[in-house]
């Protein structure tokens, strides 16, 4: 502050416009307001040469007045700020929670957002896995190729899917499942698909899968943890809550400088300070993201516990007995009555609601031998249940809707604010473009932890003192490898099991168990790579890697292509994703890159010099 | 106005609120004056208004509140990053 500012600011507060009646009754400043006011006020003092005096502090504002001329009651400067004054022991506390927190969280959350934006386009995924195409027909030919296949394959009049084609709806393909109990991905089941060849004859062809979207799924949902559900879930539950901890604690700390730091990147020679601004700018603008991620994580994590407490709690024990109400009312099976077609199905469901987009109608059977139609597609004007949309139940025999729970539209307030919750976590709103933005919020959340162990290893970092030799401490080392090992691990494991995955389903008998064999040993070998290493040699080696696996992933359809092998897989996506391994690729090859020629140019005391 | 044409629009303008907030800021260090503050944040907020209005026969209110919500996180998020990362190769290339 100078005296040519002082001055500008004088006329505008030198009415005493904003502390009449405060004005000149000496206050001892405080020491517990925290040393952001006491600054203030030693720098304006000695600037303006006047007494200072502490005219107004709570937790929310500061008011702070230069008085030139005390006899004459004239201000030169007032400070009012709205800036936050919290006590500077509290900030410290909130700081040192936010770092601790978030170094026992952070790796665990960089696998669930790395993984989790990759399954923002899990739908997608499954179908661009499987190396051999579904064949699409037109929709009032499928009942008669049901007649057909239910002669050799009988399990398909129990179940089966038949999924429209978006961009010419009246086309469709049938699938269905042999086996298995679950009707995507983690069952044991076999996946089949048949289609009608141009001689009249019928071709059934397994759809033979390594399941990979299902696995990053399960890696998102379970933190990478390789441990069964009912062990892995509350580990999850209990990163969730050090995850909303440390962006409690961390918005506190960040409080006190929002005004100045907001939306600032001050890169230069002060690493520090910029891994400091990008960790503050991504954390801060990704906020509501994040809170709604971790609550709702917290959510999936305990909500056997939650239901528990409620049916002791509230429901006398009797919750059971409320979920059967809600429930949709079974549909006896009826032997002498055949069952609607799918294009009277796909008409009922128009009619009734015009707004929803049907992707897809299954026949489902319960374990009593009831079935039911249902009828899965979107409605971008609702906030929808899954990433795969809202779905409906009808009666497979009459056609009458049977459930609408989930129906995006047609729910209770109760029950859409409930899918809201679920919408926000899987970006199940607003059609594709939510998607890409969910997706570039990922990959910056998983930046963001990245940068916050980056921060924690650079603030402990010995400096070297007059070009002494220092010997870093044993857990900064520690961390860094470990930040290196795990990050880089888990971008080239699913990188490698993108690039492999049409492979194994092509030639591979155990597409799935391999898959994920792959993933957990090139984990672990990129870890153990980056102790033996150090985290700085291994840096950029790893890197190399992962440019190396992403840009594999276009190999195979670059194979397909040149007709190196028989794979007419061609989804929607896969130009999409060639496109992506390829910026993927070139960005890693970019990083590792500028890490090697960074390594040779580091001051003697960086924890990142090869040793 | 077609629907995909107004949601194109909607998104645009969203994200050119969102753009124009950022180089409003007096912290922002890419744009050297930066933005009139006051007339930058009428202008952004009348953007956020219009893509409100633009989203809104497609999406519905709660998904439309979402997506503008989601597009300005998105872009405050990475704006502030990239423009840091080209003024580096701004000031290098100087």
């Amino acid at each position: 502050m100078d005296g040519k500012s002082i001055g500008r600011l004088g006329p505008w507060l030198s009415a005493g416009y904003w502390c009449f009646g405060h004005t000149l009754s000496p206050v001892p400043l405080p020491a517990r307001y925290g040393f952001r006011s006491v600054k203030y006020v030693v720098d304006c003092a000695r600037v303006a040469g006047g007494t200072v005096r502490l005219l107004f502090v709570s937790d929310s504002f500061t008011s702070l007045a230069v008085v030139g001329e005390p006899e004459r009651c004239l201000f030169s400067y007032h400070y009012y700020g709205w800036a936050m004054t919290i006590r500077a022991d509290l900030i410290r506390l909130y700081k040192e929670v936010h770092t601790w927190v978030g170094i026992c969280s952070g790796l665990f959350l960089f696998i669930a957002f790395y993984a989790g934006a990759i399954t923002m386009f899990a739908p997608a995924l499954e179908q661009w896995e499987v190396p051999a195409s579904v064949k699409a027909m037109p929709l009032n030919e499928i009942p008669d190729l049901l007649k057909v296949v239910s002669v050799s394959h009988p399990e398909i009049k129990n179940n089966y899917d038949i999924t429209l084609i978006a961009q010419s709806p009246d086309f469709a393909y049938l699938t269905w499942q042999q086996g298995g109990g679950r009707h995507h991905g983690a069952g044991n089941g076999q996946r089949f698909t048949a289609n009608v060849l141009p001689d009249g004859s019928l071709k059934i062809t397994p759809l033979v899968s390594t399941h990979v979207s299902h696995f990053i799924n399960v890696l998102h949902q379970q933190v990478g943890l390789p441990l069964s559900r009912e062990f892995a879930m509350p580990l999850m539950g209990i990163v969730a809550l050090l995850y909303g901890l440390a962006l409690v604690s961390g918005i506190i700390a960040f409080l006190p400088g929002l005004r100045k730091n907001i939306f600032a990147v001050r890169p230069g020679k002060n690493r520090k300070r910029q891994w400091l601004d990008i960790h503050n700018v991504l954390g801060v603008f990704s906020l509501p993201f994040h809170l709604i991620m971790a609550l709702s994580s917290i959510v999936f994590a305990f909500h056997d516990v939650f239901y528990a407490t409620q049916n002791a709690t509230i429901y006398h024990h009797a919750l059971n007995r409320t979920f059967a109400t809600v429930a949709p009312k079974s549909t006896v099976q009826k032997n002498n009555v055949t069952m609607i077609s799918p294009v009277e199905a796909l008409g009922d469901v128009t009619r009734l609601f015009p707004d929803f987009t049907v992707k897809s109608l299954a026949l489902k059977s319960g374990r009593d031998g009831s079935k039911s139609i249902q009828v899965t597609g979107f409605n971008v004007k609702h906030v929808m249940r899954s990433p795969e949309g809202g779905f409906l139940t009808l009666d497979p025999y009459d056609g009458h809707v049977i459930q609408t729970d989930y129906m995006p539209g047609v729910q209770s307030v109760r029950l859409a604010v409930i899918t809201s919750f679920f919408a926000l976590h899987f970006g199940s709103y607003g059609g594709s473009p939510v998607i890409w933005g969910y997706f570039i919020l990922g990959l910056a959340g998983a930046f963001l932890f990245y940068s916050g162990n980056l921060l924690w290893i650079e603030s402990r970092r010995k400096k070297a003192v007059k070009n002494q030799t220092v010997e870093q401490k044993r857990s900064t080392k520690i961390l860094a490898s470990l930040t290196v090992g795990v990050s880089l691990g888990c971008i080239i494991g699913i990188s490698s099991l993108l690039s492999l995955a049409r492979w194994l389903a092509l030639y591979g008998t155990h597409a799935a168990f391999w898959g994920e064999s792959i993933y957990y040993a090139l984990f672990l070998a990129t870890i153990t790579w980056s102790f033996i290493l150090g985290a700085g040699k291994s840096s950029y080696q790893l890197l190399a890697v992962a440019s190396f696996t992403t840009a594999s992933i276009i190999f195979y359809d670059f194979c397909a292509y040149a007709g190196i092998i028989n794979s007419s897989a061609e989804t929607d996506l896969t130009l999409t994703i060639d496109v992506l391994a390829l910026i993927g690729a070139c960005c890693f090859a970019y990083f590792s890159l500028r890490t090697y020629r960074k390594m040779q140019s580091l001051s003697e005391d960086s924890v990142w010099k090869p040793q | 106005m077609s629907p995909i044409l107004s949601a194109s629009l909607g998104y645009g303008c969203a994200s050119l609120a969102a753009v124009i907030a950022y180089y409003s800021s007096p912290n922002q260090h890419l744009v050297i004056p930066p933005l009139p503050l006051r007339y930058g944040l009428v202008a952004a907020i009348g953007l956020f208004c219009a893509a409100y209005f633009l989203l809104n026969p497609r999406l519905g209110v709660a998904p439309d509140i979402f997506c503008c919500v989601m597009v300005a996180m998105a872009v405050w998020s990475l704006l502030p990053v990239a423009s840091s990362f080209f003024q580096k190769k701004y000031r290098s290339a100087k």
